[in-house]
């Protein structure tokens, strides 16, 4: 029986000791955020973007369009990280309909696993180009090392 | 100044929990930590339900004063029945209540470390910033749009409307306040864990026990879907660990029905998920209560969930909800088609169980725990914990069937871990009420 009982107090503080592990890897010391009305949105803009104030930046630049006007978010489809550039900017567009291209070689038949294609005859107001090089000649504002943006109104 | 606002929302939040708590509170001594953490949880479910149901009514200020209102009332009433009733103290209360804020420093100092991402922004608050910029409604517009359909728009508004309350309250959407709300739910989780322990096993260090697990296990604090990420899984596991805990007590001693009946129906009103869980407790329900020869309680005890499951689906067919895209029609045709993919989710469950970096040993000492409660005759009230994890795991392994996502491997490796998450908390329990004591051969009482 107390061989019993020391193999579970054993097998309970093996149990602390991965938990504390775990913990000492992910404690981040530094001040929290909490003055930060946007910190998770500028926190995914410095991250996939490369750009400060993203939130902010990206809804300025959409403040002239009209709410209902579509976007479009080309990337690479084969970049998981494409999905969060297309959230993100679907998150800071609202209400604008954001709808996501994946470009690059795919076998033939297979669709691009991180993209969100618009339903056929799209014309959209504005084109975000993500991590992708930006077709020749196009005009574009860079808004940031991973961001491009094409305004495509008449 | 965003401190004091962020206070009165939280004030509000309890307030209303007081009062809905007290209303359903069983005829027994009640201790200051379980009341503290049903008014957490119901407080939760209850400004949610009212923002809901009030914000096609009024917008705006006058709908945070109407809330406001309504809770101070709802409070006012707790505390006349907390002075007739006089709360208990529980053995260990004040080294609990200790250690408890000593954590949650730690859990609020993380998640003001760790920003929302991914399902915790792009899912639930959202929303809630929606809510907020619209006066405390999501617009209906949300529902229907068709290029938003990866926001899962038929997800339930539990958590966003917690994160528009605070924002309504702060006067806008502010993302580093709304984080805050995982203390709430790590407070709701450990008083209704060391109180529900405590109280059914007589044994307050065992209540001790389970929270110190709680806290140390990352899939329940730091991994995606715990506290910190404030992603809706945690209140999940929270409101179903308090579900399980009111069951075992209903099992028990025949009280404690009233709150387990509420908590259930909040289970759907979470995340979808509930409602596999909320059917789980059902046919557990229906099993005691059948055993018991109580069963005319069975309709009135599932009542809310019922009201909770049809009044969203009503709503979600008002507002042309537009089709989620994650599974199959669930059909026989579509089983028997993709049944070869049940090796594959078994060995990543089974692969899930043991993976030590989120759930430490818990799965393994769960398993000793389910045979120990078994064979022994003074752990039989915590017989009705095996079957319910066993089924919520069988459940959740058959559910990827139906999965329709392009890659089977990604949907599992990117939800199965936080599907886990509820299932641990009576997981939790059991290993608690299973351990021996040190230094005596008296197992338990």
């Amino acid at each position: 029986m107390k061989l019993c009982v020391a193999c579970w107090w054993l097998a309970l503080t093996a149990f602390a000791v991965c938990g504390l592990l775990v913990w000492t890897r992910y404690f981040a010391p530094m001040s929290p955020a909490f003055q930060d009305p946007d910190a998770a949105l500028d926190a995914l803009a410095r991250t996939r973007f490369g750009l400060e104030h993203g939130a902010a930046t990206v809804r300025r630049e959409l403040d002239g369009f009209a709410p209902e006007a579509p976007l479009l978010v080309f990337g690479r489809g084969d970049d998981w990280t494409l999905t969060e550039a297309h959230f993100l900017i679907s998150y800071l567009a609202w209400p604008h309909p954001v709808w996501c291209v994946g470009m690059g070689e795919l076998p033939p038949g297979q669709k691009a696993p991180y993209d969100f294609p618009p339903p056929p005859g799209l014309h959209p107001a504005a084109l975000f180009f993500y991590k992708v090089n930006l077709p020749p000649g196009m005009p574009v504002r860079q808004l940031s090392p991973e961001l491009a943006m094409h305004d495509n109104r008449p | 100044m965003n401190l004091l606002l962020f206070l009165f929302a939280e004030l509000g939040v309890w307030a209303a929990g007081l009062g809905v708590a007290a209303l359903l509170l069983p005829a027994r001594p009640v201790s200051r930590v379980e009341w503290m953490g049903l008014a957490l949880v119901l407080g939760s479910g209850g400004i949610s339900l009212a923002l809901f149901a009030l914000s096609w009514a009024v917008q705006g200020g006058a709908l945070v004063a109407v809330v406001a209102v309504a809770s101070g009332a709802l409070g006012m009433f707790g505390i006349a029945r907390w002075r007739k009733v006089r709360p208990v103290a529980l053995p260990g209360g004040a080294w609990f209540a200790a250690v408890l804020a000593a954590l949650l420093l730690v859990v609020g100092w993380q998640a003001g470390n760790h920003p929302l991402a991914a399902d915790g922004l792009f899912n639930f608050e959202i929303r809630a910033q929606l809510a907020a910029l619209h006066g405390g409604r999501v617009p209906p517009a949300f529902f229907s749009d068709p290029a938003r359909v990866w926001m899962h728009p038929n997800y339930p508004l539990f958590l966003p409307l917690n994160q528009a309350w605070i924002y309504l309250c702060l006067g806008g959407p502010n993302q580093g306040w709304a984080q805050l709300l995982s203390v709430h739910f790590a407070a709701g989780a450990a008083c209704l864990l060391f109180s529900g322990v405590a109280r059914l096993t007589g044994d307050a260090w065992r209540g001790g026990l389970a929270v110190g697990m709680l806290f140390l296990m990352p899939a329940a604090m730091n991994s995606p879907g715990g506290a910190i990420s404030l992603w809706a899984d945690f209140p999940l596991a929270v409101i179903f660990l308090g579900a399980v805990i009111y069951l075992v007590e209903f099992e028990a001693a025949g009280s404690g029905l009233g709150v387990f009946a509420v908590l259930l129906g909040l289970l759907p009103w979470v995340k979808r998920e509930g409602l596999v869980l909320a059917g789980v407790l059902v046919m557990a329900l229906l099993w005691i209560t059948w055993r018991r020869g109580k069963i005319r309680q069975f309709p009135a005890a599932i009542a809310p969930l019922a009201i909770v499951v049809l009044g969203w689906k009503i709503f979600l067919g008002l507002v042309h909800v537009s089709a989620d895209r994650d599974f199959l029609p669930v059909s026989l045709s579509v089983a028997f088609g993709h049944a070869d993919r049940l090796p594959f989710v078994v060995t990543a469950l089974a692969r899930e169980l043991f993976a030590w970096q989120r759930w430490c040993l818990l799965w393994p000492l769960t398993l000793v725990a389910v045979i120990r409660i078994a064979r022994d005759p003074a752990l039989a009230r915590w017989r009705l914990i095996a079957p319910v994890v066993g089924s919520l795991l069988a459940l959740y392994s058959g559910i990827y069937i139906f999965s329709a996502w392009p890659s089977l491997a990604l949907h599992v490796v990117t939800s199965l871990p936080r599907l886990l998450l509820p299932v641990a908390m009576p997981a939790l329990l059991a290993v608690a009420a299973a351990v021996p004591r040190w230094g005596t051969d008296k197992v338990t009482k």
